[in-house]
């Protein structure tokens, strides 16, 4: 209907598959087969990764003049009280608290002149996170949703996974519906006890039991078996036993969740905090095949006490984390492949206030970028002398969507249809950053 | 789908013209079978008929298109608008153009015959002011032509904020606004009236200066040449006395294409405010509703695709219209052998035979009815939400009576779960829930709707008191309508979502793009909203935080354009041919909302009636008549039109009163057909041919595991012993009800409850903390028997009736005990068979 892309894809494998997808009255009528549910494609080429993101989501926005974008010049009052280090490019200056960061710089691009017009939390957090400014009528799916719905299961693994919780309620599949929501990591990875919740069996449910109750669903689930006849409801229903009896059972994903098969060395290079330890997760779901992760790190609404907070308790554990993740990653071959993003949902006031603090800011925003084949080792843009505003190559957050996108090898114009029968395109309008990707 | 940038009409087409058109390499979405398409044997031709039946031309630049169709021997339709031959009696006035449009050639009256196959049809044709020489209209000739070059969609110049500088509305819907931006924004740069081919409105979309939107309009090709014309006359702005579309006829209206039919063009004619009608096929746009079942070019013409019913949906001028079109399933006719019964005993035979005509002619054939033991669990749970125990589907298997399938309907129509369970529904479409109302207000709220559903209060009634109610939020529960929505624009979007199944949102900001609703009729309707306030009560402790639902004695709606006050209508109401000066005083009785009330559940408000009957009809069946079932739109049609209106009209008789709709819907042979389908009907899921599976709702799949494991799930605040289904609002926490979507309450969309499957549910029923600690409960099924001692195959037959309502075959009780004679522990193997249960999809779907 209409003369859009209804989600069609022209893969050359899994023609049974997809055949067998279509059958019914076809997805205008929303009873296909979810595309989430396609056929896993073909394996990639030995040493040619699949494309993936990983986002890390400082919720509550963090303060772009004590991170990547100090004004060391400004008054005391705007500058507040932190110091800036050199980075390993020349010329360029961060936070003296991110030293780990700044030796890292080579592998990811800073962007100072994002700008948005929404500076409060639930909307702001809905608008980077979609790159959808927010709009009561509908919400809008985010990336590793429309990255899931785009590309599917990959090794039995779920496309997307989230880590931290929703922040403020966005952040899941908005319109696309339940099918595309993320599959949710609860709890904290660097708990000794932490496991993921219902992949690992009930207490009590041995490998030997998990297998007699699959054999058992097998042989009894007898209705509705024939696909011949089947409603399009109940295959999907069986589809989805298949990938959670695979998630469970699988070596791969066990081996994924299962964090004590790193080194010392490796996690406690990336700080045995709960951020930290939750790069190292996803890192370790990239590589098993999870294709977007989202980490939400929240803490970062410094109305008061802003320079404790941060120099105490925030960013020592960004630093480490991040870092780790970056050349974890690039001493793997996965950089490359991998997209890691940072940002929150707007930066802060330049003027300190009464509390110590640093209010709403969407204004200016700093958000990095790197890995995923973008062009690193990069400032791109600048805000005026109090970081208020762009001073050059303002950017909106669309134009940050769009790059994810075409990082991730999606068409970001593609148009989905709501349930409302209002299409929307994957990205609104923006246009990828050309200084990241050509 | 909009059209490629040629105004060559390819309705009446030639092959020479569609060979042209892809020699000038333009993005051509014809089939190559319309290149060959095949012609039916003409000799079976019975006789012929020509739509439009009357054509008048006025004015220099109007021309007509003539559908001819044959109705062949064996009763189907076949399209000949291309092979038939046309003369004049007395004298030619038209002639036919090489694209088949027949074009003015002077003033007259005449008859023409158009010929095929031996047959023949006559119509007349009158010609007038053929050689006047008129101004061009802005609004009617070249709003027109911006919307099908795609100039004013969404996507381009249509777009919130215009692209390039350069904003239209979308759609074209504000000429007024569209001519600003064109002849006079940006200091008049886009045109240049004294050399008008160096406008940038025909420079840029005809890719002679660069343009961000590609080509858009061949230069000299009919719509460049019309708007260059435009230009000369000198720009004439539109005029408010232009004649304005009012309907929209579309021929074929309803069209039976088989699988191997030749392309059927269509026609669309305007009717206008001044009574005159005008060929607009080349200005329309048309797209399938479902490109599975058939396509359509942008120019209207119709192929059959798959199989099924589906509409194509006409869009010109802020009004829209469909045309119908059904593919069969089967075309072998002998196959079809729902039998259709002549004399309807009751309204469920009436049903019935409403859909077998439908099924019929889409040549499906549905399954057969039920078993017994199908039939008392899945009208359980459709009507109370609850599974049938053991002793209940006992006494129902035993039963001799030859009516115990409707003596079962009514006795779970008064079960006080029904009015639990639809409390549920009617407390998701409301919205209670005490984020919004707080505790007080929620309970309330939701008590007041559980009072009126168990005294079966008539509907219409109910839908009185929620639009007139007053007061306190905590005492009179129907103000917290009120509180749920708080301003105008959400209560009318709500309103008429709820009550009349009609989306008004998109033409807050907009004229709807799907329907003829402007935002005018938008804030008309929420001009009956506009003096409602709420007033904060001064009261502490327990009653603080009470609002008090009022009407104010001023207070109006604007039209956010013209700004102009309001005057209270409801949508689609005929109120325009009363000036301001004859409309009454909406507040002479001190509350506007009365007349809303009134003309709301009015027996002749086919809204409201259709509604309600889809609504119900969509909770029984899985999918509404119309769907989404609270999307109706002239532009979504139901499946079945005049089932729906059947059961409006059965509504209507039967004064509001719900529970004998579901009954005499429970009661039908459509309801009772089994969930297995066939393979003549397996690729329906639309025209009820079987029982269409669905998962169970959150709550009602709590409380069957409940009752499968022998416990009871205890729920935050409320005493042990509540169920699922009797939880006022979503503010009780629950993860697992969440999960399987739960709806916050937070929209008034059907839309919000979820029954799609996601792999966190699966994981959480396979392996959660919750279904795995119900499993081997201390109180719980299995350790009950265990301890009494009962046989294996007593306990493996009981597990079974729990979960699935019957026994296990022989073969599955052999397979299971085979299973327990290796296991030396016997309960592990218990819990796995019921873990095994609860997770089969004859537990998970109600079907």
């Amino acid at each position: 209907m209409f003369d859009i892309d209804m989600g069609k894809h022209l893969e050359c494998d899994g023609v049974t598959r997809r055949d067998f997808l279509r059958v019914g009255s076809l997805a205008a009528l929303g009873i296909s087969m979810p595309e989430l549910l396609r056929a896993e494609s073909v394996k990639s080429k030995p040493g040619k990764r699949e494309p993936a993101c990983i986002l890390l989501w400082m919720g509550g926005g963090p303060s772009q003049l004590d991170t990547f974008d100090p004004k060391p010049d400004a008054p005391q009052e705007i500058r507040g009280s932190f110091g800036t280090i050199p980075t390993n490019i020349k010329g360029e200056r961060i936070s003296e608290h991110l030293p780990k960061l700044a030796k890292q710089l080579d592998k990811y691009s800073i962007l100072r002149s994002v700008t948005s017009p929404d500076g409060t939390h639930e909307t702001a957090t809905h608008y980077l996170l979609t790159g959808y400014p927010f709009n009561p009528a509908v919400e809008m799916p985010t990336y590793g949703s429309v990255i899931g719905r785009e590309k599917g299961f990959q090794n039995g693994l779920p496309p997307y996974a989230l880590m931290g919780g929703l922040p403020f309620g966005h952040g899941h599949a908005g319109y696309m519906g339940s099918v595309y929501n993320p599959f949710n990591i609860n709890g904290d990875p660097n708990d000794k006890n932490f496991s993921v919740q219902d992949v690992t069996p009930p207490n009590g449910v041995d490998v030997l039991r998990m297998d007699r109750r699959r054999l058992m669903r097998e042989a009894l689930d007898n209705w509705q078996r024939e696909k011949e006849n089947a409603s399009s409801a109940t295959k999907s229903m069986d589809e989805f036993y298949a990938r959670a009896f695979d998630l469970v059972t699988s070596p791969v994903a066990k081996k994924a969740f299962n964090l004590n098969d790193e080194p010392d060395k490796v996690r406690d290079a990336y700080g045995r905090t709960h951020f930290g330890q939750s790069c190292l997760l996803a890192r370790r779901l990239v590589e098993a095949g999870v294709r977007c992760i989202t980490i939400n790190y929240g803490g970062w609404d410094t109305h008061e006490n802003n320079f404790n907070s941060l120099k105490n308790s925030l960013l020592p554990p960004l630093d480490s984390g991040y870092s780790a993740l970056l050349s974890d990653l690039h001493d793997r071959g996965m950089l490359d492949s991998t997209l890691v993003v940072w940002m929150g949902e707007f930066g802060r006031t330049p003027r300190v206030n009464g509390a110590a603090g640093r209010d709403h800011w969407p204004g200016a925003i700093s958000v990095c970028m790197g890995g995923g084949g973008v062009k690193t080792g990069q400032i791109i843009g600048s805000t005026n002398e109090r970081s208020e505003f762009p001073k050059d190559r303002p950017l909106r957050v669309e134009d940050v969507s769009a790059t994810i996108y075409k990082a991730m090898g999606i068409n970001y114009e593609k148009e989905y249809m709501s349930p409302q029968q209002r299409p929307f395109k994957i990205n609104y309008d923006g246009t990828p950053i050309s200084e990241l990707i050509g | 789908m909009f059209r490629s940038s040629s105004h060559s009409n390819i309705v009446s087409l030639s092959t020479g013209m569609v060979v042209s058109l892809l020699m000038l390499g333009l993005p051509s979405c014809l089939p190559a079978k319309v290149l060959a398409a095949p012609t039916k044997p003409q000799t079976s031709v019975v006789s012929l008929s020509a739509e439009p039946a009357d054509i008048t031309l006025s004015g220099i630049r109007e021309s007509a298109h003539i559908l001819v169709t044959a109705r062949l021997r064996d009763g189907t339709m076949a399209d000949v608008t291309r092979e038939a031959l046309s003369s004049f009696q007395p004298n030619p006035i038209l002639k036919r153009d090489t694209t088949g449009l027949f074009v003015p050639i002077r003033d007259g009256r005449s008859l023409i015959t158009l010929s095929a196959a031996g047959k023949n049809i006559t119509i007349p044709v009158t010609v007038e002011y053929s050689h006047l020489p008129s101004q061009i209209s802005f609004t009617n000739e070249i709003v027109p032509v911006l919307t099908r070059n795609g100039c004013n969609q969404g996507s381009c110049h249509g777009s919130q904020f215009g692209k390039g500088g350069f904003k239209l509305s979308l759609a074209g819907f504000d000429p007024d606004v569209d001519y600003l931006s064109i002849v006079k924004q940006s200091k008049g740069r886009r045109i240049a009236v004294a050399a008008p081919e160096r406008s940038l409105l025909l420079m840029k979309p005809s890719l002679r200066l660069p343009h961000a939107g590609g080509m858009r309009l061949i230069r000299n090709s009919a719509d460049y040449r019309l708007i260059r014309e435009w230009l000369k006359q000198g720009t004439p702005a539109p005029i408010p006395a232009d004649r304005k579309p009012v309907k929209l006829e579309v021929y074929p209206a309803e069209r039976v294409l088989q699988k191997d039919s030749s392309p059927q063009p269509m026609v669309v004619r305007a009717v206008y405010s001044d009574g005159s009608k005008r060929d607009v096929t080349d200005e329309s746009r048309i797209n399938t509703l479902n490109d599975a079942v058939a396509a359509c070019t942008p120019e209207g013409v119709i192929r059959a695709v798959g199989k099924g019913q589906t509409a194509m949906m006409v869009r010109y001028g802020g009004q829209v219209a469909i045309s119908t079109i059904i593919i069969p399933f089967l075309t072998n006719t002998g196959e079809r052998t729902a039998s259709i019964a002549s004399k309807p005993k009751s309204p469920a035979d009436e049903i019935d035979r409403l859909i077998s005509k439908k099924q019929s002619q889409l040549g499906l054939v549905p399954s057969k009815i039920c078993d017994d033991r199908t039939f008392i669990r899945r009208v359980s749970f459709d009507l109370i939400g609850t599974p049938p125990t053991r002793g209940e589907i006992d006494n129902f298997l035993a039963a001799k009576d030859v009516n115990k399938r409707s003596k079962l309907v009514d006795s779970l129509l008064d079960r006080s779960e029904y009015a639990d369970y639809w409390t549920l529904k009617w407390g998701d479409l409301l919205r209670s829930n005490r984020t919004n109302l707080g505790p007080k207000g929620m309970w309330s709220f939701t008590n007041w709707i559980h009072s009126k559903i168990k005294q079966n209060q008539p509907i219409d009634q109910f839908a009185r008191e929620l639009i007139t109610a007053k007061g306190s939020t905590f005492t009179n529960g129907p103000s917290n309508y009120y509180r749920v929505a708080s301003n105008p624009s959400d209560l009318a979007e709500t309103t008429s979502q709820v009550f009349l199944g009609l989306r008004l949102q998109c033409s807050k900001c907009h004229h709807h793009p799907f329907e003829r609703w402007s935002q005018a009729d938008y804030y008309q309707f929420a001009a009956f909203f506009a003096r409602v306030g709420l007033k904060g009560s001064a009261e502490f402790g327990i009653f603080g935080n009470e609002q008090i639902v009022r009407v104010n004695d001023g207070g109006e709606v604007n039209h956010p354009k013209t700004g102009a006050v309001m005057y209270p209508t409801p949508p689609g109401a005929k109120l325009a041919a009363l000036t301001d000066e004859k409309r009454p005083d909406p507040d002479a009785n001190g509350d506007r909302r009365f007349a809303l009330a009134d003309w709301l559940v009015d027996k002749n408000n086919r809204l409201f009636a259709r509604n309600i009957a889809n609504r119900y009809w969509g909770y029984l069946f899985a999918k509404g008549l119309v769907n989404p079932i609270d999307d109706q739109r002239v532009t979504n049609p139901a499946t079945n039109e005049p089932l729906l209106d059947y059961l409006a009209n059965e509504l209507v008789r039967n004064k509001f009163d719900v529970k004998l709709l579901l009954r005499e819907m429970c009661l039908t042979k459509t309801y009772q057909r089994s969930s297995a389908a066939t393979v003549q009907n397996r690729d329906d899921e639309l025209f009820f041919t079987h029982y269409l599976p669905r998962r169970l709702p959150a709550e009602s799949l709590l409380d069957a595991i409940d009752m499968a494991c022998g416990t009871r799930e205890k729920f935050p605040e409320l005493p042990l012993g509540t169920k699922a289904i009797q939880l006022p609002d979503p503010g009780v926490s629950s993860d697992f009800l969440d999960v399987f979507g739960r709806p916050l309450r937070a929209i008034a969309c059907e839309c919000e409850r979820s029954a799609d499957p996601n792999l966190t549910q699966t994981l959480r029923m396979m392996n959660g903390e919750l279904v795995n600690r119900k499993l081997g409960e201390g109180e719980g099924r299995i350790s009950k028997m265990i301890a009494a001692k009962h046989s294996d195959t007593a306990i493996i037959d009981d597990l079974y009736t729990a979960a699935l309502c019957r026994p296990p075959s022989s073969k599955e009780r052999n397979e299971v005990l085979g299973i327990l004679a290796f296991s030396p522990e016997k309960k592990p193997v218990y819990e796995d068979i019921l873990l095994t249960l609860l997770n089969s999809k004859e537990f998970l779907f109600n079907h």
